[in-house]
């Protein structure tokens, strides 16, 4: 390319070339970088703005609570893996009637 | 390294560096001195290779191969050069019928200049063509780009390319030997 230099009167920096193209190297590798690291931050946005409207949105997915009355023959025999008799049932609701007919207030 | 191959590391990811450097390798040079004799000055031809080649990096996966490689990254910094100019003059296009009124004032200005007998000639000549005429000279006369080529990269038509050059050739043949 002397003919830049003797036609025209054009000169470049000492190593301009070999300096340049570092420069431009570097810009393309960071430029990669940035692009990685955007996708990674975009990636995980989507994944937490996903999984946030998906758990607030579906109620199915809320446990609920349940409580059991244990003194239940019924659920006392199932929780503790024994065999209900008739007696217990019979004597459970007898105590829960008793109860509510014989309740005095305060 | 023929094109194909070429195009071949730059599609493919974990040859896509290598592929990019080789690209500086083979066309930072002449990009620069087309750049160049379009803005003059050496700061501002290094602005713009870096932009054009940023533009490349960018471009290049849309790239479809209906051109050479070659002749799209020469359009691309063509382009590059003209939204330059445009920033730099404060005008939304660059006007290309008409000569660049501060062409000298602008090669003188920069410290990279370094005039002599023929290139004062040759300047002044390049001063009065208008900016697609300089534009075609340059890219012939200088960069050896083929009429096709740049009739592709500044979107004339082939001919006019040609009757351009040949009357731009023949006017500086004739003030040069003067």
């Amino acid at each position: 390319m002397n003919k830049h230099k003797e036609k025209l009167g054009l000169k470049i920096p000492k190593n301009y070339f070999t300096e340049s193209k570092e420069n431009i190297i570097n810009k393309y590798l960071n430029s990669t970088d940035k692009n990685y690291s955007f996708r990674f931050y975009q990636l995980s946005f989507a994944a937490i703005f996903i999984f946030t409207l998906i758990y607030f949105n579906y109620p199915f997915l809320e446990r609920e609570s349940i409580s059991f009355e244990t003194e239940s023959p019924i659920i006392s025999t199932i929780l503790l893996n024994e065999e209900i008799t008739e007696e217990q049932i019979i004597d459970f609701l007898t105590d829960q009637v008793v109860s509510d007919v014989f309740y005095m207030p305060k | 390294m023929k094109e194909g191959a070429l195009l071949k590391l730059l599609k493919n990811p974990g040859s896509k560096s290598e592929g990019f450097t080789l690209l500086v390798d083979l066309y930072q040079e002449k990009l620069y001195w087309m750049i160049r004799k379009m803005v003059l000055s050496h700061d501002s031809a290094n602005d713009v290779l870096q932009e054009t080649y940023i533009r490349i990096f960018k471009g290049i996966d849309n790239f479809k191969g209906n051109s050479a490689i070659s002749t799209w990254m020469y359009r691309i910094a063509y382009n590059e050069c003209l939204r330059f100019l445009s920033k730099e003059s404060k005008l939304l296009r660059v006007e290309l019928d008409i000569s660049d009124s501060d062409y000298s004032k602008k090669l003188y200005a920069d410290s990279y200049f370094d005039p002599n007998e023929l290139s004062t000639k040759f300047h002044t000549i390049l001063s009065e063509l208008t900016v697609n005429q300089r534009n075609i000279f340059n890219m012939k006369y200088f960069d050896e780009l083929k009429f096709k080529e740049i009739s592709d990269i500044i979107g004339i038509n082939i001919n006019t390319i040609k009757s351009t050059y040949y009357l731009v050739e023949k006017k500086i043949k004739k003030e040069i030997n003067e």
